[in-house]
């Protein structure tokens, strides 16, 4: 089976360096979908089937973090694997997010080999 | 209070040669504000704020070259091809949210909770920028044979 992947930053070039990280990675990927804020990503999740979901924390209209709680509340969202990509290092804030459903944490600047491990340990346990 | 600001100044410099170093691939080697060549054109100013237990900003102050060669390393382009604007300041804003990510960890600790605004860019004159390097408390820092500055202030929580 193929993963469909949403990559949720208000940055381009995140997007863009993510995309490489992740089609260099080997990971079976189908589609991967894009949102520049959490508003934009929720109408993507209630569209579309999404595998696996990499947000930011810092961005307009919607922040990472109300997007989370939104997808963690909402009963079609809140068993998709969430990994979060942010340069917000407070580990206070990394536990909240962790209770809330994301299951992996990766500070920026990010190296593919650290998406590589994410996704595995995400979606293969391993 | 001189303490202080030596304090977030190193904070500021250690972010700054750690980001360009882990995101485009440059070495920032910190020079002092005095042997700092006028600026001639253009400079791309980069803010971003912070709140939490305290408050403050930190700025980039980016030749328009460095820039571009910032933007085309980040992306992994080939030196000489092109980028279109916004590309080259949105990159210039990604690396100024991990430098404040990364001062605010040097600063403060992992443990108090943060929240970064979003970056802005604009353009500043390079007279404006020349009468800053002389007035303000700037660090600064030769790049790839081109200047960059940095700047931080914090405010006390009242």
């Amino acid at each position: 089976m193929k993963w469909n992947i949403l990559i949720v930053d208000d940055s381009n070039v995140v997007k863009a360096v993510l995309i490489k990280a992740l089609t260099d990675s080997g990971a079976p990927i189908n589609k991967i979908f894009d949102a520049s804020n959490g508003k934009d990503a929720l109408v993507i999740l209630k569209s579309s089937k999404i595998d696996i979901l990499f947000t930011d924390i810092n961005m307009p209209v919607m922040n990472g973090i109300e997007l989370v709680k939104n997808i963690s509340q909402d009963p079609d969202l809140n068993g998709i694997p969430i990994i979060i990509i942010s340069t917000d290092g407070s580990t206070d804030r990394m536990e909240h997010l962790k209770e809330n459903g994301v299951r992996a944490y990766i500070r920026k600047p990010f190296t593919p080999e650290q998406i590589r491990k994410a996704v595995r340990e995400v979606m293969l346990g391993r | 209070m001189e303490d202080e600001r030596d304090l977030s100044g190193q904070a500021l410099q250690q972010a700054i040669v750690s980001v360009f170093t882990a995101m485009a691939g440059m070495s920032a080697e910190i020079t002092d504000t005095r042997d700092v060549p006028p600026f001639e054109t253009p400079v791309i100013n980069a803010r971003i704020a912070f709140s939490g237990p305290c408050s403050g900003d930190l700025g980039l102050m980016i030749e328009q070259p460095l820039a571009e060669l910032i933007g085309t390393n980040m992306l992994g382009f080939a030196p000489g091809e092109h980028l279109i604007q916004d590309m080259i300041d949105d990159a210039v804003k990604e690396l100024l949210n991990v430098v404040c990510g990364q001062f605010i960890t040097s600063m403060f600790g992992s443990k108090p909770v943060f929240s970064l605004n979003i970056p802005q860019v604009f353009p500043l004159s390079a007279p404006v920028c020349n009468a800053l390097v002389q007035s303000s408390p700037l660090l600064a820092f030769r790049v790839q044979g081109f200047t960059l500055l940095g700047s931080v202030r914090i405010r006390k929580a009242e």
